[in-house]
């Protein structure tokens, strides 16, 4: 029995040849003789056959390719060009720009992750710092300055010592007491300076081959209040 | 596959530019001619192949030979063409849409004409022009996938289950988006069913 509207599921098939050779002769032969079917049947291959001419037609000249060519090299060239500056990239750049296929929720909670592990990790805890104080205080001793102060310009001190001849006995002691640099300076003078004037009650010292100690020394003598007494 | 084609692959995929340049002038005019059809505009048609040949070369180092070196590019293709802008498909139909509308109102008899007289014999350019313009508009009419769809069978030769693959759909979906694209098609271009007389060429 023929059915139009079966045949006419089965034109796509017989126009673009996807039947085989045996369905394909049954399929020709039932259109044959439906002159409706027939006729559908020419007009759909009519409008394949129209866009044929018509691709065909629409194509560029050959003097086309050539330029497409080469349009197409240099663009090949440049991308290659591209991927070899791309493949000696440094290291660390390379881990930079590199780039991982991953879902947004998974990297959002990774990040979280991060910044939470990164909180915890850098909150001070008081149990941990107080040993850390306790052991750092001996350390914490101020050490000793030392102030270097130049000396801009050395300075000769010369001294006038006197002696008092008459009273030389109270009033050496006094001096020693007082000064142990003049003490040493009195002892060291020479004799004729102590001889020379027996009427003056007080004498000059020379300070002639005055050589000042590399270490002082330093008497201390005690005086009674009865000595003086 | 040649051998030539096999020794041009294993060169291209050391990264050999011109041995993939080589490659690619054996299949530059079918992957022009499928964007040209897909796109209608001779400019996106240029973007859009040269696009498909910067993926095939960055992907060539994947490519294993298990399937023919074209089969492999129109699957890349498929996915390029897909991926496509549609904002920059439509300047071709918009520019010529209008420019043919007026003549549409005898263009069930012109069709008719022209299916019976091959097109080398069209008496001056203009009528050539016609036509192209007309089937371009029809074009313009299907969605991407309808397109796509009818190109890759009608031109390309793939089989239903091959486009199925390719779409990710099943094969009567295809039947279906083929069978509706004839229809569209022969609407917009008025063929009507032909008297028998004028149909000479439509039986194959």
């Amino acid at each position: 029995m023929h059915d139009c509207r079966k045949i006419e599921e089965g034109l796509v098939d017989l126009i673009f040849g996807e039947l085989e050779q045996n369905e394909r002769s049954r399929l020709l032969a039932e259109v044959e003789s439906c002159t409706g079917c027939l006729s559908e049947y020419r007009a759909m291959s009519g409008t394949l056959v129209v866009f044929d001419q018509a691709a065909e037609a629409s194509l560029p000249d050959e003097s086309f390719w050539p330029e497409h060519h080469e349009a197409l090299r240099l663009r090949l060239e440049r991308l290659a060009g591209g991927a070899q500056v791309e493949r000696k990239a440094p290291f660390w750049k390379r881990i930079f720009a590199m780039r991982l296929p991953v879902p947004v929720p998974i990297a959002a909670l990774a990040v979280m992750a991060f910044l939470v592990v990164s909180i915890f990790a850098l909150r001070p805890s008081g149990v941990e710092t107080a040993p850390k104080v306790t052991a750092q205080e001996p350390h914490v001793a101020p050490a000793p300055t030392i102030i270097e102060v130049p000396v801009i310009q050395e300075k000769l001190v010369t001294r006038v010592v006197y002696r008092e001849k008459r009273l030389a006995g109270r009033t050496e002691a006094r001096r020693v007491e007082s000064s142990p640099q003049q003490n040493e300076l009195q002892l060291n003078a020479p004799n004729s300076a102590k001889d020379s004037g027996e009427d003056r009650l007080f004498t000059q010292a020379s300070l002639a081959g005055f050589q000042p100690p590399d270490e002082m020394r330093i008497r201390l003598i005690k005086r009674n209040n009865s000595d003086e007494n | 596959m040649s051998p030539s084609e096999n020794q041009l692959i294993r060169s291209a995929q050391e990264g050999d530019v011109e041995a993939f340049s080589q490659l690619a002038r054996n299949f530059e005019r079918r992957v022009y001619t499928l964007a040209f059809h897909y796109t209608r505009d001779p400019h996106d048609a240029e973007d859009l192949a040269q696009e498909v040949w910067m993926k095939a070369y960055r992907a060539i180092g994947g490519f294993r030979c298990e399937a023919s070196f074209y089969t492999w590019l129109r699957q890349i293709m498929i996915n390029a063409f897909l991926n496509h802008r549609r904002g920059a498909i439509s300047q071709w139909k918009n520019e010529r849409h209008d420019s043919f509308e007026d003549a549409r109102s005898d263009e069930g008899e012109e069709i008719h004409f022209m299916l019976k007289t091959p097109l080398g014999s069209m008496e001056d350019d203009f009528e050539r022009k016609l036509l192209v313009g007309r089937v371009m508009s029809a074009l313009g009419d299907l969605t991407p996938q309808q397109r796509l769809i009818f190109l890759l069978k009608h031109r390309e030769g793939m089989t239903y289950e091959e486009i199925s693959r390719a779409f990710g759909c099943s094969v009567g979906t295809v039947k279906k988006s083929l069978f509706r694209t004839i229809a569209k098609l022969r609407q917009q271009l008025g063929i009507t069913p032909a008297p028998l007389e004028y149909a000479q060429c439509g039986a194959g």
